[in-house]
């Protein structure tokens, strides 16, 4: 089926967030209008991932400063909304909407990956004392494992469960809500410039204090 | 010469430190108050390096750094007050300079340690220190971002060395 | 050291954070990606046992920046290997002086100006597509980030390696000649005179009418002032969403 292969490439394109290359494949802007086209509205996935990138632009890893994760947000929204209610903007932000807060459980994973990984350190550190550098390499394949099922289980579970989340939720949605999230869709990019703004700001912005 | 931040990091000038603080809490100088680096020119070379044309960074020794702090030399400018070990704050407080609070932003894991935040490890040495920081009724806060919570670092301590 | 081995390196510094941890981060990777150099420096294995325990210590940098750091060691680690032991001490010294500043650079450059620049020069191009209903060339935006973006990300990778290793000034002469400040200014200015055309134009593009104009020009100044805030992006989210159904209800029109 289908969404097995996109949960797939969702894990795998997970890996370059952090753990190999950063090469930005795993960023809204290239990941949401791949999705987008996979599924059919290309056109959509490009807004998303414009959506996405410029609303989250100041949110970036900093050491040990484990970011909001923007990948998970595009995917899942694009995953939930085009695959249950195709065609209709005001899905593609309902959507959004519990995509938001899921992406703070991935968040969670990934630090629970972070801190499993100490224990791998110190099985490589163990092995490199008594002259087994191989180690070294079988780590690296470890870890590069380990964030590829951590996204798989994430999207396996969360995939299925959004869509059944938005069959019953969206709709219900009142009309002015629909309709109040299709305006949206016009007024989001025009946010997203307005965060854009201040991340490239020098100094002070209207004189308010960050 | 508002102090904005007096910070612990022993990495000094790092990505959180420029991108995550500076801009946050609009600070236009960084003091580096350390004796090593003091002494080291090639580190004071990257460390100006590391930071925006609109950021001056100065390096001072520990006793430097009190003297300048007392005379109110920097009046005008929001300064980042960056150590890199507690020990040294603890002297910069004897030569009775004025700090409230004091954040731990990164205090990184090396042999001997005990890690007991993401990004806070200490030895004995450090403990002390911290406790004796604490003594003189400065408010030790770990956040690793401004945006974080505040964290209690004595209590950590207190519970982990049952002090 | 042969070419190979150079090139073994520079390919595994791509997996620098596969085993980031908590407690010494990129460790594991830094050591991965420099092993076949102490391989080929360190032919008694007992000597690279050291050389490798050496560099298992904590250690993070920008991931654009570690061959910087690898070409340094490298060279270090070459005089070490004949015989300079007195530099032992000293090589994790300099790496760590180096590893601090290199990531608020590469923080500061890559993440926070460089990609969203490309990001916003992306949108750009989508913007203008979709408005002028190009169809053929809808991959084009993500195509033009992805390809231009990696050029200049491996490109910077595979000069600084060679260069760090190839000089003879002083390591901080050469990234001195980076000008990495200069650079972020001028992407700076460029990113707002882009902003400014982007939302130029997808003002004109995009609002109807002066009820849009409006509602777009008051959902602007709310999101620069809640981004001025602490208020993480997500509330900004929401409070859009909000605004849209408001907007909605006051006019009536979607």
């Amino acid at each position: 089926m289908e969404i097995f292969y996109l949960i797939l490439l969702a894990a795998i394109i997970s890996i370059d967030i952090t753990a190999y290359g950063q090469f930005m494949v795993s960023r809204p802007i290239f990941c949401a209008p791949l999705f987008g086209w996979l599924l059919g509205d290309i056109q959509t996935g490009l807004w998303v991932g414009m959506l996405i990138e410029l609303i989250w632009v100041s949110v970036i890893p900093m050491g040990t400063a484990v970011p909001v994760d923007a990948t998970s947000i595009a995917i899942l929204t694009l995953i939930w909304s085009l695959s249950t209610f195709p065609g209709q903007k005001s899905a593609v932000i309902t959507a959004m909407v519990f995509a938001v807060p899921a992406s703070i459980l991935f968040r969670k994973l990934d630090i629970l990956s972070r801190m499993y990984n100490v224990r791998v350190a110190h099985w490589v550190e163990e092995g490199v004392l008594n002259g087994e550098p191989r180690r070294l390499q079988y780590s690296v394949y470890l870890g590069i494992l380990l964030f590829f099922f951590k996204a798989l289980a994430f999207y396996g579970v969360l995939v299925f469960l959004g869509m059944g989340v938005m069959r019953v939720v969206f709709p219900q949605l009142p009309n002015a809500v629909i309709a109040g999230f299709t305006t949206s869709w016009r007024l989001l990019p025009v946010a997203g410039f307005g965060m854009f703004l201040v991340n490239f700001w020098f100094g002070k912005v209207l004189g308010i204090n960050k | 010469m508002p102090i904005m931040l007096t910070r612990i990091d022993d990495r000094l000038i790092h990505g959180q430190v420029v991108e995550g603080w500076v801009k946050a809490i609009d600070v236009n100088h960084i003091i580096v108050i350390s004796d090593e680096v003091a002494n080291d020119k090639m580190q004071q070379a990257l460390l100006s390096m590391a930071v925006p044309s609109s950021i001056t960074v100065t390096v001072l020794s520990i006793d430097d750094a009190a003297r300048v702090l007392q005379e109110n030399k920097y009046a005008k400018d929001n300064l980042l007050l960056l150590l890199s070990r507690p020990a040294d704050v603890v002297r910069l407080l004897y030569y009775g300079v004025a700090i409230t609070s004091v954040n731990l932003g990164g205090m990184h894991y090396s042999q001997g340690k005990t890690q007991l935040l993401r990004n806070l490890s200490v030895n004995e040495a450090d403990v002390d220190a911290l406790f004796a920081i604490s003594a003189k009724g400065v408010e030790l806060e770990g956040r690793i971002l401004p945006r974080d919570e505040r964290i209690d670092v004595i209590e950590i301590l207190r519970e982990k060395f049952n002090r | 050291m042969k070419i190979r081995d150079f090139i073994s390196v520079f390919l595994r510094s791509f997996a620098l954070q596969a085993v980031w941890n908590f407690e010494r981060m990129q460790n594991i990777g830094f050591a991965y990606a420099l092993l076949p150099a102490l391989t080929a420096l360190y032919p008694d294995p007992r000597k690279r046992t050291e050389a490798l325990m050496r560099h298992l210590e904590f250690f993070n940098v920008h991931p654009y920046m570690v061959n910087i750091i690898l070409g340094t060691v490298i060279r270090t680690e070459q005089e070490i290997s004949s015989g300079n032991t007195s530099l032992t001490e000293t090589v994790n010294n300099t790496k760590n002086a180096m590893a601090g500043p290199l990531a608020a650079i590469g923080d500061v450059f890559f993440w926070a100006t460089f990609r969203p620049f490309m990001v916003l020069v992306a949108v750009g191009i989508m913007l203008a597509v979709l408005r002028f209903n190009l169809d053929r060339f809808l991959p084009l935006a993500p195509l033009f980030f992805i390809v231009v973006y990696n050029v200049i990300q491996i490109g910077f990778r595979l000069i600084s390696f060679l260069a760090v290793y190839r000089s003879h000034e002083a390591i901080v002469l050469v990234i001195q000649n980076m000008k990495f400040q200069n650079m972020l200014d001028r992407i700076r200015f460029l990113g707002m005179a882009t902003l400014i055309s982007v939302m130029g134009f997808y003002f004109i593009s995009y609002s109807r009418n002066m009820y849009d104009g409006t509602c777009f020009l008051l959902v602007f100044m709310g999101s620069i002032f809640m981004g001025s805030t602490k208020l993480p992006p997500a509330v900004v989210f929401y409070a859009v969403l909000l605004s849209g159904v408001v907007m909605y209800m006051i006019r009536g029109y979607g």
